[in-house]
């Protein structure tokens, strides 16, 4: 046991002092990290800074599309498009919610541009409902206050514009008069509130101009809320990546790993080609001792490989890790499967160059198939089956289900098993067939 | 010591070793000396088991399995079987640790090795830095880092210049003093003739002879050759030995001294008078009919 060790310390500084190899297990995977990572984005979704939001406007009135064109003037919203031109339904709403392509759905009732914004003193306030993870509750927090400026805004905009206020209410004076259920004490100070508001509407423009420049001061009715608000949790059933480093890590760490493999692989071959092998050979301990030592190195250089570009990407990139537990396994695992990996291209060659050849020549393929260079969620769903033939792509979809995939630690048994199963498949491979060669 | 018999090896259909058996005693310095392809190497590789032997059965005494065995071994190959990126020093390291040393032992052992290769004040330096020779010798010192009772030399001296190639000789002659039993294999005869006790002669996987190096020259070496170039070619009819060519005579005779002591007393003048004892180069040339290198 202790030479297993002693002989993978002394691989791993080998591998160290190779100052190429380094290039291309460290620096390299981290210029690409960087690289996909920013050109498609890098922080904060991909490429705007709003949150994308589907409007449903049950309403579709003047007033209703005004009140979604001024909330996506916002910095803080992106109108989200719907798909095929379509206007949004609930249900198409909701599911671009739960499919993480909207962050929120807003819902405008029919009904909701009626009274010019002022339906709440006859008692029919418009409710609103806004469905949003319940664990996003920055962004709920932010989106209700965002609507309620809007619809005070929106108010004050039909108090900005007088003439066309009158009809409205007219209309209101009619319906405050039609219902039977309020009170008259109520009644009457509505009707007197109605009447002064008309003869405001049609002397007070110049005042009210003014007015609306400090903006917000219906707030200060609390009881009067132009609308309402209903909470719908929509629980997300994929989080989305919440930045493209999100992406770019993951891909960059195959690159790293293939690196740590194919040059272990070569170092095994070169152990052979230099004669350091006979010394091994002659040491006190079995071949297969030295082998495991071997698998040992490679395991520890693919681990190390994965936590300093993580490390990097979730201390100064922000790539979020949705479980712990879950990226310890999906990291664990799918060092075991470069190592088994490595241990099948030590057995392809005779010489460094030949066993390098085979090495990157063989990943390079699996690589790009298995989201190494186009991100899985990209590639269209007929290259996402086929892509199941890649090793790469289980250790991708592995680490991207601990990082923004939420998978929950059983949906991380699935990718997990492939990758120890590769993994021990491909070691015992290489131990047989690299002990048989010593006759 | 070690007892081989019957040793065979097959490369395809290259019979790379073909039926070789030896004995050596402890202590004893055993040479393997052969042309390039004889199959010393391969015989070398059977004996330390990194080459499984097709036929044929290894006894190494005082072992009793085969981890055991390799513990009393030390291996020089013929190749630089070094770390390149490592110093001389984490080469050392490396391989006492893996036959357990540690702590002061380990620095014992290393300080010893340093100091025997001459190494002492180049051992933080790269290996890839290191001269022909430097590596040649920390290629002995890492196969002695563990205090074998054996050890096998493959072509210690190739690659090396006269000076490096000298401290070797010491090094390996301080070596037979303390005891060691040495196999060496080489296709220089001057090596196996100043270092062996006894010298297998290596041909196409054989051995053809085996023998001390004056006992094999003694049965192979033939007579000792003397060639006088004569100032004046003789009359004929001069009751000269030997053969005459011109100016030149050529005597094969197995008492040289004697030879040349009554060509002085027939006062003979000559210009330049040589003498070759039979070697084993001779021995080898009696043995396959060719050189032990093309030179
Ligand atoms: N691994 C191998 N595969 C195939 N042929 C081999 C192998 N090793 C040795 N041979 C062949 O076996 C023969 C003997 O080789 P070996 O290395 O034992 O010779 P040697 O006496 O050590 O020669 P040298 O002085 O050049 O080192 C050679 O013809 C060589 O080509
Ligand atoms: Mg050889």
């Amino acid at each position: 046991m202790n030479n297993i060790l002693t002989m993978a310390k002394k691989d791993l500084l080998l591998l160290w002092r190779d100052k190429f190899g380094v290039f291309w297990i460290l620096l390299f995977p981290l210029m690409f990290a960087l690289f996909f990572g920013s050109i498609f984005g890098g922080g904060n979704g991909g490429g705007s800074s709003g949150m994308d939001v589907a409007f449903v406007d049950l309403d579709n009135t003047e007033h209703s599309r005004r009140f979604i064109t001024l909330l996506g003037e916002k910095d803080a919203i992106d109108l989200e498009q719907p798909p095929e031109g379509a206007p949004w339904t609930v249900e198409t709403a909701k599911e671009a919610v739960l499919s993480g392509d909207a962050v929120a759905y807003v819902v405008l009732p029919e009904g909701f541009g009626g009274a010019g914004g002022m339906a709440m003193f006859t008692g029919n306030t418009p409710e609103v409902e806004v469905g949003v993870d319940p664990s996003r509750t920055a962004e709920k927090g932010f989106l209700e206050g965002l609507l309620m400026e809007a619809s005070f805004r929106r108010l004050q905009d039909s108090f900005a514009d007088p003439v066309s206020m009158r009809p409205d209410i007219a209309q209101m004076k009619q319906d405050v008069l039609a219902d039977q259920d309020m009170g008259d004490q109520w009644r009457s100070t509505l009707m007197t509130f109605f009447d002064s508001l008309d003869t405001f509407a049609g002397m007070a423009d110049e005042a009210i101009q003014t007015e609306e420049e400090s903006g917000g001061d219906a707030s200060e009715a609390p009881d009067m809320s132009p609308i309402k608000i209903r909470h719908e949790d929509v629980v997300k059933r994929s989080s989305g990546p919440l930045n493209a480093y999100e992406i770019s890590f993951p891909q960059a760490i195959i690159w790293g790993i293939i690196g740590a493999a194919a040059g272990l692989a070569m170092m095994l071959v070169q152990e052979k080609t230099r004669g350091t092998w006979v010394r091994l050979r002659l040491g006190p301990h079995t071949t297969a001792q030295i082998l495991a030592s071997k698998g040992l190195s490679c395991f520890a250089a693919c681990i190390i490989t994965i936590v300093l570009l993580l490390f990097v990407g979730h201390l100064v990139l922000g790539v979020r890790v949705g479980s712990w537990i879950g990226l310890a396994m999906a990291v664990a695992s799918s060092a075991a499967c470069f190592t088994g990996l490595m241990m099948i291209f030590a057995t392809l060659g005779k010489t460094e160059q030949a066993v390098a050849g085979w090495a990157w020549g063989g990943m390079m393929p699996m690589a790009m198939l298995g989201g190494g260079m186009v991100p899985l969620m990209m590639m269209p769903s007929w290259m996402q089956t086929m892509s199941n033939i890649s090793p790469v792509k289980w250790a991708v979809y592995s680490m991207e289900g601990a990082i923004w995939r939420g998978f929950t630690l059983e949906k991380m048994l699935l990718p997990c098993f492939i990758l120890l199963a590769i993994g021990l498949a491909g070691f015992l491979f290489g131990v047989v067939v690299l002990s048989r060669r010593e006759g | 010591m070690i007892h081989v018999q019957g040793l065979v090896k097959s490369f395809g259909a290259l019979r790379a070793v073909n039926d070789v058996s030896f004995e050596i005693e402890r202590g004893m310095t055993f040479g393997l000396l052969g042309p390039n392809g004889a199959g010393k190497s391969t015989t070398i590789n059977m004996i330390v088991g990194v080459l499984a032997p097709d036929a044929g059965s290894i006894n190494i005494d005082g072992a009793s399995s085969r981890i055991e065995a390799r513990r009393c071994i030390g291996v020089s190959p013929q190749s630089i079987a070094l770390y390149p990126e490592f110093t001389g020093l984490e080469n050392l390291r490396f391989f006492a640790s893996l036959y357990g040393f540690k702590g002061k032992l380990l620095a014992r052992r290393v300080d010893w090795a340093l100091e025997f290769s001459g190494l002492a004040d180049r051992a933080r330096d790269r290996v890839s830095e290191y001269s022909g020779g430097m590596q040649r010798r920390l290629n002995l010192a890492v196969a002695l880092i563990h205090e074998p009772r054996i050890l096998l030399l493959d072509e210690p001296t190739v690659g090396v210049d006269p000076q490096s190639r000298n401290h070797l000789f010491e090094c390996i002659e301080q070596l037979r003093a303390e005891g060691l039993t040495i196999i060496y294999t080489t296709h220089y005869m001057e090596e196996a003739q100043r270092l062996c006790d006894l010298v297998a002669i290596m041909d196409n996987g054989r051995v053809l002879d085996m023998d001390t190096v004056d006992g094999l020259i003694q049965s192979h070496g033939g007579a000792s050759v003397i060639q006088v170039d004569l100032e004046h070619p003789p009359p004929p009819g001069a009751n000269l030995p030997g053969t005459i060519d011109g100016a030149t005579l050529r005597i094969e005779t197995d008492d040289p001294v004697a030879q040349i002591n009554s060509l002085h007393d027939q006062n003979i003048a000559f210009k330049t008078l040589e003498l070759h004892n039979p070697n084993l180069e001779t021995v080898f040339l009696t043995l396959t009919g060719r050189r032990l290198r093309d030179e």
